[in-house]
């Protein structure tokens, strides 16, 4: 998988490309307008993270050239402007998704994970790990063809672990991945936690135990 | 262009010689009737050869130098009288129409009033140092309003990288305990950080008008959305709803709204008892958000000032409140507070 990270912040380029290389993923970086435009002019990319503002000219710039060469890639905006107006606007130039700054690395690998999911139209909607298996369009788990009732913040849970598999997932990013706004407001991400407890609970008892590992209570990974 | 000073003094020049001629025939009606007389009967006893009359000449001479002084103070006094009331109607008008105008000034709306032209010096100095300073006023006026807003823009980057270094950090294959709780600490700094900054930057928004685009929206939709997401976070504490009506339509922006349910809802829930109670209820133009509390009744004049905290306790920031009054400030709603039976309730009217 080839992705192009436009963004003008070094470091947030670099953590990014951190991140994402050791998830399979190729990472080439453009940090001006025109470098970015040179490379979409000369390489294919699946996935393209724009950042709107650039030195050298606007990201949705960017953005309208690549729909204009009938590019395939699909691309994911990351902008530091969160208003409704803007993100309609993103989308509406041909953007496929979009995610405000400042965002959690979980959040926007799981992001890039499924816009590529989407963009093959080859792919099964299934997924599958230690045993687990998850119908993505049924929205069902089963585990040794034993179907698991799950709570949708469960399922969603399970997914955004899944997603990024052998990584260490805060709790904040959980939280924001669950209830977006809501948990930015409170102080306390307790609630994950009994979310975690509830799914690790009904994962064991169907036959999976230990895929979920706590990180000194500072986060969460999923063992594959 | 003449000064203030010329012009006036033009005035009461031209108006005490007009009335001066004016007063002539007065002038001579009483000096022939009264202070003349004498001379007069001397004239036409001499012409007539009849013996000259009793003369009483002091007497004479007292009444013209009085009659004298009355015109004169008389003719000054009338031209005084009249040159004021025309200087009050007439100069000063120009005066009486600027500070009309900028009476009406007012910064929020951006809008200079144009001052109208006059001929006197003074009045056009003062209108020209009036535009620059409202022109300034407005210029900073603005420019503190964006910066608040670009402040906050490009605080989203930094802040971003901050949090993408603390999510490799999680990543270090010899993390100990010790390294993850300080991870934890930063992360809840970062999150209180961005909410800070999400929240000043809605604040400017809403000060710069930039929520124009206004909708009709249910209130109960837009409550239903929110509820699930919410019961979601907290484990203990007990939603009631009372909906009173089947749909409550308000016209405002959904962003809006969203932020006004949110921010009420997170405030009830913040403030809350362990196993607590919130209360939703709905009537026709009315939401009402009620929770049960350990704090006593609230200072209602403080309780939605930006960074008011009545406890020492830390919880949210202090603009949770202000949003929601800035929010129904902007779409003209009523927020009002009320404790009652152990209960904070805050009431808005969409009206």
């Amino acid at each position: 998988m080839k992705l192009l990270i436009i963004e003008d912040e070094h470091e947030l380029s670099k953590s990014i490309v951190t991140y994402l290389s050791s998830e399979k993923y190729l990472c080439e970086q453009a940090f001006t307008f025109s470098e970015a435009m040179e490379k979409i002019e000369l390489y294919d990319y699946d996935c393209i993270l724009l950042d709107l503002m650039l030195p050298g000219g606007n990201g949705l710039d960017i953005l309208r050239e690549i729909k204009r060469q009938n590019n395939p890639a699909g691309v994911i905006i990351v902008s530091a402007k969160d208003s409704l107006e803007d993100k309609v606007n993103g989308l509406r130039t041909g953007a496929d998704d979009y995610l405000p700054k400042p965002f959690h690395l979980p959040e926007l690998s799981m992001r890039i994970y499924a816009l590529i999911r989407r963009k093959q139209f080859t792919s099964a909607n299934t997924l599958e790990s230690n045993g687990i298996r998850i119908d993505l369009l049924g929205q069902s788990v089963s585990i040794n063809a034993t179907p698991v009732a799950l709570t949708h913040t469960e399922y969603e849970l399970l997914l955004f672990l899944i997603g990024n598999k052998n990584k260490v997932v805060s709790k904040s990013a959980l939280a924001e991945h669950l209830s977006g706004d809501m948990a930015d407001m409170l102080d306390s991400h307790d609630f994950v936690y009994a979310h975690i407890k509830n799914l690790k609970a009904k994962l064991t008892e169907a036959g999976c135990r230990n895929c979920i590992k706590n990180v000194y209570g500072a986060g969460y990974k999923w063992i594959e | 262009m003449k000064s203030l000073l010329y012009k006036n003094m033009m005035q009461f020049m031209v108006c005490t010689f007009v009335i001066l001629i004016l007063a002539a025939p007065v002038f001579y009606w009483l000096t022939k009737s009264f202070y003349a007389e004498d001379m007069i009967d001397i004239v036409e006893a001499v012409q007539h050869n009849a013996p000259l009359p009793e003369l009483d000449l002091e007497e004479d001479i007292m009444q013209g130098i009085m009659i004298q002084y009355l015109l004169i103070s008389g003719v000054l006094g009338i031209a005084l009288i009249l040159v004021n009331s025309m200087i009050a109607k007439h100069l000063w008008k120009p005066f009486d129409e600027t500070l009309q105008q900028i009476e009406d000034f007012r910064l929020e709306n951006g809008v200079i009033p144009p001052l109208s032209e006059s001929h006197i010096e003074e009045f056009t100095r003062l209108n020209i140092a009036l535009n620059r300073l409202m022109e300034n006023s407005l210029k900073s006026y603005q420019t503190q309003k964006e910066f608040a807003e670009n402040a906050s823009h490009e605080l989203q980057t930094p802040l971003a990288v901050f949090q993408s270094k603390l999510d490799l950090l999680l990543q270090q294959p010899d993390l100990t305990q010790q390294h993850a709780t300080i991870i934890q600490e930063l992360y809840n700094v970062s999150n209180r950080l961005s909410r800070l900054n999400k929240n000043l930057l809605l604040l400017a928004k809403i000060d710069n008008k930039q929520y124009n685009q206004l909708t009709f929206i249910d209130v109960i939709t837009t409550l239903e959305e929110i509820l699930p997401l919410v019961e979601n976070i907290t484990d203990d504490i007990t939603f009631h709803k009372e909906f009173h009506c089947t749909e409550l339509k308000v016209h405002g922006n959904q962003s809006l709204l969203e932020s006004l349910i949110n921010n009420l809802i997170i405030n009830a829930i913040r403030h809350n008892i362990p196993k607590g109670e919130i209360l939703i209820s709905i009537t026709p133009n009315r939401l009402t958000v009620s929770n049960t509390s350990s704090e006593g009744a609230l200072d209602k004049r403080l309780l939605f000032n930006r960074f008011y905290r009545p406890s020492e306790k830390i919880k949210g920031n202090g603009l949770g409140l202000s949003i929601a009054k800035a929010i129904c400030h902007y779409h003209g709603w009523d927020i009002d507070y009320e404790y009652k039976e152990g209960l904070h309730i805050f009431k808005v009217d969409f009206t």
